[in-house]
């Protein structure tokens, strides 16, 4: 290696521009990669990272700019040839074929050949070299992978960058779906990479994930670079700052605070649920009690119940056994149909998939859920359905030119908005939120801790599930640990710290 | 649960189809003493084989996610080329069989380049192809036309025992068939575009070409069938493989394959065909009336598939 500032970047982007139906997404972005660095890209959703990365990786071509490798212009028309010039990007929705096998995947696009056919074997072989160096040596190369984890598909998606042979190695966002002992592996693995001189673009929402591996940092914001620096200058609120515009003030306490009888269990009104059994879990049960307008936060690691618990709930994947009861009188989850009917709603986890329709308008979205209570003889009046929705749109403050807009073309946070909407106008007594701040930007967070805190002050009780135990600390000081499909631990009030959350969800392992 | 889950693996990997071919075989049998004849079973293997042909064709297709419809139109047409252009001469037939293979190619372009560049979905693509050639055959003629040329069809009657020539060609065809999607690079390409186009693309596999060689592939299978199927008949008639694209997709799906693209076996979607043939001539052979045997037909297909699919548990 030559001395800092003699060195030429493997990878120089000058002045790129990117406008989608006369929207500009980028506007003159520069970018310099060094190899064997660490590069973090950070910026809010809709900052311009999907789209920087987007046309380095050739899915997309800039209206204006250039890119340089090594000192030599190039111009990627698709994918294959910014691959064929060693820019791999590791995309966060999951780019492999659930049809095919782990040896498949890895090697589309690059097949070993021996005589004109596939080198099956081959690849077979180079597959489980490639998963024992991931540390996924329990891996088949041979399984398929709709049948593996989410968290192994995503090493899978990591090992398909280093059969690739990547000079540039694009990572979005991997701590959003790996767990921390994949996380620990993929550091390693970073590690490894850079000093074998690849440069890593790392992308990320966890600052402090960027204090921890890399070499130096660039902001976005609103489509440009807003700042650029190397480590030494790097601190969270310099990020933070760079990201949101202004200065963020952190550590706010939660929206609710539990109260001094919060130990009163029984005869509250509320909901109580004794020995709960989850399917897929082989465990005594699940207890716990809510009083209406409380928040209950549910920690727990990828696997530990968190989610089924919620689905459960809603009757999407009903509880084998066990109660539930309100306000002392047992209710019916056994569908989800029967769950709403009982005022018990969910906002599901995926809410393109499972919580919008995203061809729709906003306005259709939020009155789906009521369409049957709204209609006259099954006619609606769209003076009615107006009404409803912008009351939610006013309420919830969600930013959209107006009720007929398409949900798909609303920012990840607006769109969670609409999730919402469309849950109250089933007026629940319980609201089930499961990871309701993912792919939401820091500001659109906010907002949304405050509608929840807002929701829960009318009464209606609301239990949280999420990863992030820093967005659960957020809402509320009533947390509760799941692990292996039970109760591991409850915390309230001051004892609710992310260190004692995160040690009840991780001990006892796997 | 884990019962279910067994008899739906063994309908996506094409063994169930096999399964049913025997049982109905066995039925067939018994109830009807001139199925299981020296006479009855090269009848039935030889019907069947422009249907196994066109569904290979078919399968292709389908495993890239694309469908072709117009695949019964270009065995008319070929019928009705290689008949009325070779008219029994044994030269004129060589070079209509060669110009049979041309247009099917210039077929297979032009249903892709609908498909790729004019980015039409296939199924619309196709079916406007279908319309067309079905147009100019039908302005062509429409009744029979010239002949084949006699030891051509006599060579497709030749048995080795009960198996028929023709059913051994195509053995070998299939096996090379099998052999190019299972271990081409453009047969895994095939699988991926059609599991996922995205995703391959951002694996760096060009979808346009592969998707063309689908639709080429189909249509050359089709020609392949129109051929077979006029050369049994001796003689092109516009009515030649009327229907055929719905029972090729039919057998493609019993077969275990998706029609969404990117996972079926092709031996699966050949056991499809073979099913289908043999339920026609069960039915004859039981006495069921060919009026009433679409019923049948209809209701064996629909039942299979009850018993075999079970929906995919949403991942979570």
């Amino acid at each position: 290696m030559t001395e800092e500032g003699v060195v030429d970047p493997l990878l120089r982007v000058r002045g790129v521009s990117k406008a989608f139906s006369g929207v500009p997404a980028l506007t003159n972005v520069d970018l310099d990669l060094y190899g064997g660095r660490v590069h973090a890209l950070l910026g809010q959703n809709g900052a311009g990272k999907s789209t920087l990365i987007s046309i380095i990786s050739g899915v997309l071509q800039p209206d204006a700019g250039t890119l340089e490798i090594e000192g030599r212009g190039v111009h990627f028309r698709d994918p294959s040839e910014a691959l064929a010039s060693g820019i791999v990007a590791v995309y966060q929705e999951l780019s492999l074929l659930s049809d095919m096998t782990v040896a498949e995947n890895l090697y589309l696009g690059i097949e070993p050949r021996k005589n004109g056919l596939l080198d099956r074997k081959a690849m077979a072989e180079g597959a489980r070299e490639i998963l024992s160096r991931l540390g996924a040596g329990g891996i088949s190369p041979l399984a398929t992978v709709g049948d593996l984890t989410i968290a192994s598909q995503q090493m899978i998606e990591v090992g398909k960058a280093l059969t690739r042979e990547a000079k540039v190695l694009i990572l979005d966002e991997p701590s959003a779906v790996l767990g921390d002992d994949e996380l620990e592996l993929l550091y390693a693995l970073v590690g490894r990479l850079t000093e074998a001189g690849i440069s890593v673009v790392y992308i990320t929402h966890r600052l402090d994930e960027v204090m921890e591996i890399a070499d130096e940092a660039t902001v976005m914001r609103d489509g440009s670079v807003v700042l650029a620096l190397p480590r030494g200058e790097l601190t969270h609120d310099v990020m933070i700052e760079a990201m949101v515009g202004r200065s963020v003030e952190r550590n706010t306490p939660p929206k609710w605070q539990s109260a001094d009888h919060a130990h009163e269990e029984d005869g509250h009104g509320g909901l109580v649920v004794s020995n709960l059994m989850l399917p897929g879990m082989n465990e005594t049960g699940v207890n716990f009690s809510l009083r209406p307008g409380e928040i209950l936060g549910v920690a727990g690691l990828t696997g530990s119940g968190r989610s089924r618990l919620l689905r459960a709930l809603a009757g999407v994947d009903p509880p084998i056994s066990g109660s539930v009861t309100w306000g002392g009188g047992p209710i019916s989850i056994r569908s989800p149909r029967a769950a709403i009917a009982n005022g018990v709603v969910l906002v599901p986890e995926d809410r393109k998939r499972q919580g919008l329709i995203l061809g729709q308008s906003v306005e259709s979205n939020i009155v789906l859920s009521v369409l049957g209570r709204i209609a006259t003889v099954g006619w609606l009046r769209s003076s009615n359905v107006g009404a409803i929705a912008q009351d939610m749109v006013l309420r919830l403050q969600i930013k959209t030119a107006n009720l007929g807009q398409k949900v798909q073309f609303l920012s990840g946070g607006n769109q969670q908005k609409v999730v919402i909407a469309r849950c109250l106008t089933l007026s629940p007594r319980l609201l089930l939120l499961d990871e309701p701040l993912r792919g939401v930007d820091v500001g659109a967070k906010a907002e949304i801790v405050d509608i929840v805190g807002e929701i829960a002050s009318r009464g209606t009780s609301v239990i949280v599930v999420s990863s992030e135990i820093e967005d659960v600390l957020a809402l509320t000081d009533r947390i509760m640990v799941m692990r292996d499909g039970i109760v591991a631990a409850e915390f309230r009030g001051a004892e609710a710290t992310e260190a004692r959350i995160f040690h009840a969800s991780a001990v006892q392992g796997k | 649960m884990q019962m279910k889950e067994r008899i739906s693996s063994a309908f996506t990997d094409g063994i169930a189809v096999w399964i049913m071919v025997g049982v109905l075989a066995m039925l067939a049998t018994v109830y009807s003493d001139s199925f299981l004849t020296i006479k009855n079973v090269p009848n039935v293997l030889g019907q069947a084989v422009p249907l196994i042909i066109i569904t290979v064709g078919m399968f292709i297709a389908i495993i890239a996610g694309q469908i072709d419809l117009s695949v019964a139109a270009v065995v008319k047409l070929t019928a009705v080329l290689v008949s009325g252009i070779g008219d029994g001469d044994g030269g004129k037939f060589v070079g209509a069989v060669a110009l049979a293979f041309a247009i099917g190619i210039g077929i297979g372009l032009f249903n892709s380049l609908l498909v790729v560049r004019l980015k039409i979905p296939a199924f619309i693509a196709t079916l406007g192809t279908f319309s067309i050639i079905e147009g100019l055959v039908l302005a062509y003629t429409i009744k029979g036309v010239g002949s084949i040329p006699t030891p051509v069809v006599t060579s497709l009657y030749g048995n080795i025992g009960p198996v028929p020539y023709s059913m051994l060609v195509l053995v070998l065809l299939l096996a090379a068939v099998g052999l190019w999607l299972r271990r081409s690079r453009m047969g895994l390409h095939l699988y991926a575009v059609g599991g996922d186009i995205e995703v391959a693309r951002r694996s760096g596999v060009r979808s346009g070409p592969v998707i063309t060689t689908s639709l080429v592939a189909c249509s050359l299978f089709a020609v392949l069938a129109g051929l077979v199927q006029v050369s049994r008949a001796g003689v092109g008639a516009p009515t030649t493989g009327d229907g055929m694209e719905l029972l090729a997709i039919t057998a493609v799906v019993i077969g275990g394959a998706s029609l969404m693209g990117g996972r079926g076996r092709l031996l699966g979607a050949v056991g499809g065909a073979v099913l289908l043939a043999l339920i026609d001539n069960a039915l004859n052979m039981v006495g069921i009336s060919q009026y009433t045997q679409g019923l049948f037909r209809g209701a064996i297909i629909v039942a299979a598939i009850t018993v075999f699919v079970t929906k995919k548990s949403a991942k979570t």
